[in-house]
Order: C-alpha cells, then sequence, then structure tokens
C-alpha cells in the first residue's frame, strides 16, 4: 500500500524514512487488530491461541516501528505531527475495511492462505527497506531483523496450515490467487486518492452553483424556543 | 421494549440500550473495532445488542439519533460556502462526504435491523448532550442545563431550562463559527496533538506555564461577546490544519519538539493562556446564563466540559451554587441522552430513571465463561483474594481491574483500571512512563475512599458531586505531600476520584489497602496509549501480556495469565 525506499539510495531521507516506518507501524497494528479479531471469533482453542500470539507480535511490531521512528524524529529534529500514528487513520488509508474484519469474510483455509501470502509480500517489502535501514541507521536493522524473522514464522505456520487443509492443486491456485489480489489491492489503496482529483471541476461546478443559490437564502437562525420538545419534529433529519 | 440511542459519524460512535427498568447497556464502536475514537457508524456494537437482547421491529420503542443529519452537515458547509474557490479543499472534501455520513443513517440502520420508518427519530445536538446531563442529577428544575462543544448543528453553545413536567426551553444559543471549543482544539492542533485526543495533555501543559500570551488570544477570541477572529483560523477551510499564517505570526512556529526544554516552556505558556482563555470565557457564559435563567445550579454538558481544570477553577470564582459535569459529557455520552429524547418523546413527562454512573455491559455478558478458564489462571480465590492483591500493591506490584459493570465515559472508574499504590513512587512512575507511555506532564490520578478524602483533599463544596467520576480536580492539603507526592500535578492539584459504595471490590480493595497502611491508590484506564480501554477477556489478555501485568481483579478472584 505504500513505497519503500530503495536500499540503493545514496543519500538517507530522515523525513521519507519515518514516513515508511510510520506506514509499517500502522500496518501492523491493523495486522495486530484483524488477529485479535479472528481470536475472538474462532471455535478452536489452539488456533485462537495461535492468533493472539500473532496479534502479541504484530503489537509488538508495530512499537519496535514506532520507537525507531520516535528516535530518528528526536535525531534529525524532524515535525513529527504528520508523522504521528493515529488510530482512526488506520480506515482512510485502506488498511481496514470500515465495515468488516477479512476472518468475517473469509473460511478459515482461505484466511491462512491471505496472511501467510501477504506476510510473505510484507516481508519481502520489509527485507528491501531493512537493507536501507542496514546502510544508514545500523541500529534501526538490527530491530528490523528481529520482525523479519517473527514474519517468516507467520508466514510459515499460516501457509503450512493451508497447505495441511487443502488440496495441493487447490493450495496452488489459492496462493497465486491471493497473491494477484494483493497486487492489485495495493495499486487500488495506493491509486485512492490520487485520481480522486478528476472529479474536482464537477465538484466545483457544483459547489459555485450552491454558492449562488444560498446567496438567495435568508435562513434565520433562533437563538432560544420556548418548548423544544412540542417544536422539534422528531422524524425530520432537519 | 427497548428504547435505543445512537451518536456516531464525528466523534467516537456510541451505543445506549435500555427499557428503564432492567437493563442498561452502553457500548461503543472502538470497544469491538479495537481502534481507539472509532467513529464510524456502530455497526458491531449494534451486532452484539441484536444477539443479545434478541432485537427486534417488534420490542424496540424507538432508535433515536443524537443529531438531525442534515442539519449538522449543512450548518458548516453553509458558513464554507459563502467562499467556495477559497474554501474549495474542505468544501469538496465535505461534498464527498455526503453519503459516507450520518444522512443515511435510517438506511445504515436497516442492514442491520428491519425497523420501521417511524421508530426512527431524530434528537438535536445540544438537546442530546441536555438530556443526558438530566441522569447526573435530581430536582431537575432546579438547574440551568449549559452544552459547549466544537460544534453542533451549527450551535457551539446552548442554555436550557426544564420545569417538572419535562417543558425544556431553549433560553440561548451561540452559534459556528464562535466556538471556544473550536479555539482550544485549534491550540492543541498548533501544538502539535492530535484534535479531540490532545486537549487534555494541552490542560495538563498549562499547568507549567504562565499565561503570557492571555493579551494576544484575547484578540483572537473574545470572551466577553463569545465571538471569534477567524483570520487567525482555518477549520473551516483546510483540512490538515486549523489554524493560519497569522496565528504562526502571533505565536511563532507550530509543532516543534516540545521535548526541547525552550519549546516546552513556550508552549506551556501558550496552553496555560489559551486555558485561561477557555476559563475566562466559561465564567462569562455562566454569568449570563445565571442571569438570564434565574437559576445558580448549573449542569454542564458538551466536549468542553471534559477539561476539569476549568471546572476546579470556576468552582473558586462564587458564581453558582452547584456545577455538576456528568461522567461522559462529549459526544458518545450523548447516545444517553438520544435515547432519553426517546423516552420523552414517547412518555411526555418522564425521562429515564439512571441511578448510576456504570451504564456499560456485565462482564458476563461480554464473556464466555470458557474464555476465563482458557486465558486465565485462578491463583486466589477465597475471601481473602483482596487482601491478599492488596498486599501485592503495597508490595509495589501493578494489579488490572476487570470488575462490575462497565463505566461511562472516558474515564476508568475502578472497573476496568490499573491499580498501584500511591505511596510508592517507583510504582507511580513506572506505570505513568514505561506501562502507560504518558507524557511526562500528564498526572495520574488518586482513588480512595470517601471518608479520607478530606485527610487529603481539598475542594469547593459547589463541584463536589464530580468526585465521584474523577470530574474535577481538587487541592492538595499538606498531609498528602508527606507520602504521595508523585501524584501531584506540578500546580499542587489531583484528579481524585472517591468511592462511596461499599459493595464494590474496589471500595473493597481500598479497605484492605488502608489496613496495610496505604491510603491511596493510582488509578488509570486499563489500556495502551492508542488503544481503546479493555472491553473482552480477550483485550485483556493481550493488554496484560503487553504491558507486562503479572496479576488481574475479577469479580471472583485474582489471577494470572496462562501461558498459551
Amino acid at each position: 500500500m505504500f513505497l519503500i525506499p530503495k536500499s540503493n539510495l545514496k543519500n538517507f531521507d530522515p523525513v521519507r524514512c519515518c514516513f515508511v516506518l510510520n506506514e509499517f507501524a500502522t500496518a501492523e497494528f491493523s495486522s495486530a487488530v484483524e488477529m485479535l479479531f479472528a481470536a475472538k471469533n474462532i471455535n478452536d482453542q489452539k488456533l485462537s491461541e495461535g492468533f493472539i500470539r500473532h496479534a502479541l507480535d504484530e503489537y509488538k511490531h508495530c512499537t519496535i516501528f514506532t520507537n525507531i521512528k520516535n528516535k530518528i524524529i528526536l535525531e534529525y529534529k524532524i515535525n513529527k505531527k504528520k508523522l504521528s500514528f493515529v488510530p482512526n487513520h488506520i480506515y482512510n488509508k485502506g488498511y481496514i475495511y470500515k465495515d468488516h474484519f477479512i476472518f468475517e469474510k473469509k473460511k478459515i483455509n482461505n484466511f491462512a492462505i491471505f496472511i501467510g501470502a501477504n506476510e510473505e509480500i510484507a516481508e519481502k517489502k520489509l527485507i528491501t527497506f531493512a537493507n536501507y535501514l542496514k546502510k544508514h541507521k545500523p541500529f534501526a536493522f538490527k530491530e528490523v531483523e528481529k520482525i523479519l524473522k517473527d514474519e517468516e514464522r507467520h508466514a510459515k505456520y499460516s501457509l503450512e496450515f493451508a497447505k495441511n487443509n487443502n488440496g495441493f492443486l487447490s493450495y496452488k491456485i489459492k496462493v497465486i490467487r491471493e497473491r494477484i489480489l494483493s497486487f492489485f489491492r495495493h495499486i487500488y489503496a495506493n491509486s485512492l486518492n490520487k485520481f480522486s482529483f478528476i472529479f474536482n471541476p464537477i465538484l466545483i461546478t457544483i459547489l459555485i452553483i450552491i454558492n449562488l443559490v444560498t446567496y438567495f437564502l435568508n435562513l434565520k437562525k433562533n437563538t432560544s424556543d420556548d418548548d423544544v420538545m412540542k417544536n422539534i419534529e422528531p422524524k425530520s433529519i432537519t | 421494549m427497548y428504547y435505543i440511542g445512537i451518536s456516531a459519524y464525528y466523534h467516537e460512535s456510541s451505543v445506549f440500550l435500555t427499557d428503564n427498568e432492567k437493563t442498561n447497556c452502553f457500548l461503543k464502536e472502538e470497544s469491538f473495532s479495537r481502534i481507539k475514537g472509532d467513529k464510524n457508524f456502530p455497526k458491531r456494537c449494534l451486532k452484539f445488542l441484536i444477539k443479545k437482547f434478541d432485537l427486534k421491529n417488534e420490542n424496540i420503542h424507538f432508535i433515536s439519533f443524537y443529531e438531525k443529519p442534515f442539519k449538522s452537515w449543512w450548518e458548516i458547509f453553509y458558513y464554507s460556502i459563502k467562499n467556495p474557490l477559497k474554501n474549495k479543499d474542505f468544501l469538496i472534501h465535505h461534498l464527498k462526504n455526503f453519503n459516507n455520513g450520518s444522512i443515511f443513517f435510517y438506511t445504515d440502520i436497516n442492514k442491520l435491523i428491519n425497523i420501521s420508518r417511524n421508530k426512527v427519530i431524530y434528537s438535536s445536538h445540544h438537546l442530546s448532550h441536555c438530556l443526558y446531563g438530566l441522569s447526573a442529577v435530581k430536582n431537575i428544575s432546579e438547574y440551568v442545563h449549559i452544552t459547549c462543544d466544537g460544534v453542533g448543528e451549527g450551535e457551539t453553545m446552548a442554555a436550557y431550562t426544564i420545569d417538572n413536567e419535562y417543558k425544556i426551553k431553549k433560553i440561548w444559543t451561540n452559534f459556528y463559527p464562535n466556538s471556544i471549543g473550536l479555539f482550544y482544539s485549534t491550540i492543541t492542533d498548533f501544538l502539535g496533538f492530535e484534535i479531540n485526543e490532545g486537549e487534555s495533555k494541552v490542560m495538563s501543559l498549562s499547568s507549567f506555564g504562565k499565561p503570557k500570551y492571555e493579551n494576544q488570544l484575547k484578540k483572537i477570541f473574545n470572551i466577553n461577546d463569545f465571538k471569534i477572529n477567524m483570520d487567525y483560523f482555518e477549520f473551516h477551510k483546510n483540512l490538515s490544519k486549523s489554524f493560519s499564517k497569522k496565528l504562526c505570526e502571533m505565536l511563532g512556529e507550530p509543532y516543534l519538539n516540545i521535548n526541547e526544554e525552550t519549546n516546552f516552556k513556550k508552549y506551556a505558556d501558550i496552553a496555560s493562556s489559551a486555558q485561561l482563555i477557555l476559563e475566562e470565557t466559561m465564567q462569562n457564559l455562566i454569568k449570563k446564563i445565571t442571569k438570564i435563567s434565574g437559576k445558580k445550579k448549573i449542569v454542564l454538558t458538551g466536549g468542553v466540559a471534559l477539561n476539569c481544570k476549568m471546572i476546579y477553577n470556576l468552582s473558586k470564582l462564587d458564581i453558582f451554587e452547584e456545577l455538576v459535569v456528568p461522567p461522559s459529557p462529549g459526544d458518545s455520552g450523548s447516545a444517553i441522552g438520544a435515547a432519553n429524547f426517546a423516552y420523552l418523546n414517547k412518555n411526555k413527562n418522564k425521562t429515564l430513571d439512571l441511578n448510576t454512573i456504570f451504564l456499560g455491559p456485565k462482564k458476563e455478558i461480554i464473556n464466555e465463561k470458557k474464555n476465563k478458564d482458557n486465558l486465565f489462571l485462578k491463583i486466589s480465590s477465597t475471601d481473602s483474594f483482596v487482601s491478599y492483591a492488596a498486599s501485592k500493591l503495597i508490595d509495589g506490584e501493578t494489579i488490572a481491574s476487570y470488575y462490575g459493570l462497565t463505566e461511562v465515559g472516558p474515564r476508568s472508574l475502578g472497573n476496568t483500571s490499573i491499580f498501584c499504590d500511591a505511596k510508592n513512587s517507583d510504582s507511580v512512575n513506572n506505570l505513568n512512563i514505561n506501562l502507560k507511555k504518558r507524557e511526562h506532564y500528564q498526572p495520574l490520578a488518586p482513588i480512595l475512599l470517601e471518608e479520607d478524602f478530606e485527610k487529603y483533599f481539598s475542594i469547593n463544596k459547589n463541584i463536589q458531586k464530580n468526585l465521584e467520576w474523577m470530574g474535577v480536580l481538587c487541592d492538595a492539603n499538606e498531609e498528602l505531600y508527606k507520602d504521595y507526592s508523585s501524584i501531584i500535578h506540578i500546580d499542587g492539584t489531583c484528579r481524585t476520584q472517591i468511592i462511596k459504595d461499599k459493595d464494590t471490590i474496589t471500595y473493597k480493595i481500598l479497605r484492605e489497602l488502608k489496613k496495610k497502611g496505604s491510603d491511596i491508590l493510582v488509578n488509570t484506564s486499563f489500556n495502551i496509549s492508542k488503544d481503546p480501554v479493555v472491553f473482552d477477556l480477550f483485550d485483556v489478555y493481550v493488554n496484560m501480556k503487553r504491558l507486562n501485568i503479572k496479576f488481574i481483579l475479577m469479580d471472583d478472584g485474582l489471577y494470572q495469565t496462562k501461558n498459551i
């Protein structure tokens, strides 16, 4: 869903690096929330415990990324306002769906494939980013290495579970399909806000028309009301 | 038959269900989604309620939304549309959000529950605040009800009187953009904190500074006629920041690193000045409203009422006989006000009888028993478990609590809290900085038995009622400095909570603690920064692991987490 700085960048860009760290932290937090939901809603106790462990790992990763980000912010005296982690922004950034968790829409086998395939993709992105950090911020690289090990384990467990509960061909097809879907999901998420400006001329025209109409409106506001319950229309939205 | 009130789409979404007999259930969407401040339509709360109470068209009187959706959308739009090109970013965003907002509330409800259109009703924003406030007092006709928040349906302040027949009069209103709430939020933004989250930090920070910017800030908000100078603000046109260049010219650079000493001092001075403007504005508002209404007792609601330092300072001015701020005065608590609106709409001269501040569900409604057995190990189940927990606290242990009914409002009042012995400064600092990751300038709150209050604290009688839900500050007495100095804020105040109810575990643990030599606990909400307060046992387990807390007090014993 976001761009990773290339490891062969010559100069260290602290703002860009903090931006990516914040995105990674947000993604890990979102994943933790998804796992926690799965833990609460699966009937199998062992699987539930596995999801709890997974959630704990993801929360831990979120903290690690945030701590690295905070250290860099302090070191380079970066304006942190736009780099702060705001939970509610998870929805707008597309990390979590507004109306459902992924676990609600997928059967457990498909959910395992979803986790496995996406953990692998995240791991690859993280390797690129880790190499970038290794070059410029060795202290951060050591921390990210720990996360990489966890991500590898998560992917392995999830895909092993899926392999054991799907036929060989079915498993392969589902993994490939998930990778393709993930690719398009990232493209979609990246383009969410980029192309919305296309509609701006139409919207500005609408605004100008509304402005003209409101010019003739004379809306009075009452500062008092002698009987509020009598004068309010409960079924009205205006 | 149930009444359901809903507050959603703008601030943290919440739902309140009641039959006005035995059943009350207040829920927040963030408890289910685990996203703090979740403002989406409370689908998960409603799903929970539908399942637990078998909700259907036949057993619902009304579902009431806390404000008029179109009016709320339109009033802000109407102000900004006067300059469509200058304000185009804000307006386009507002226009695009038309179909994501509360205007389609009925459609959103109907996706979950097939309910008749005539059972879905809409209260009014400030009326919902006012009707929630009724739950905190008796003899309502003796009070004037003041509401004050950022903005709701184009109004920013309002005052109501209610007679014994429940005839409600609105006696005064102030309109958008003249909002002391938005003024304070803008300063919050300027100082680098998140709006709707950082206002409490600004309040804490203000105690470290002096109001050096008082005169400048008085030019941008008139404390006498409550008018704002929009040259300094951009909340009506800018989506990413709410102040203009002119404010930066006046106050200097925004978003500085507050951890640097010079910046900290400067920002504390700005916070202190903003706090003063807020307090003087509210002082003038109260004087005005008490004069119009002829009443000296006040119920204050709306987000601004969460500023407990303001309540504390107002109490010293002798401008009212009593001021009560209910536990959840912000928009979240308006779900209760909306349910009250539904009840009043049906019964005409009766309102809901809510005689407790714990309106959330019981823990056994939330959880299945097997989850407790799977995740936790009972280590002390006899009658002595409270005494055992008190010993642990005296030894410096931090203990979480998860029992009884869930609290309403942003503050945990003991039932979903984290405690440590307030005498033990190492425990207090560890809890504040290491576990909760709070800023060093944010103090923790003490909790103690009602009978011990006067030994350690002083408070004006006119705001005393709010102590039950940690709604005000009080002064620390000399006695408190002897052994409990780590809980005292730099200005010598504490946000204290008293416990009255002898049947609660919180009362019992404080009794046991007293026997062992300490009278006060530190009480902070059971969550990690940026996370909602725990809701079910899974959240409890995960948060105990994350916070490295060993023990948890539940209704039937002291527990530890199992290793899974």
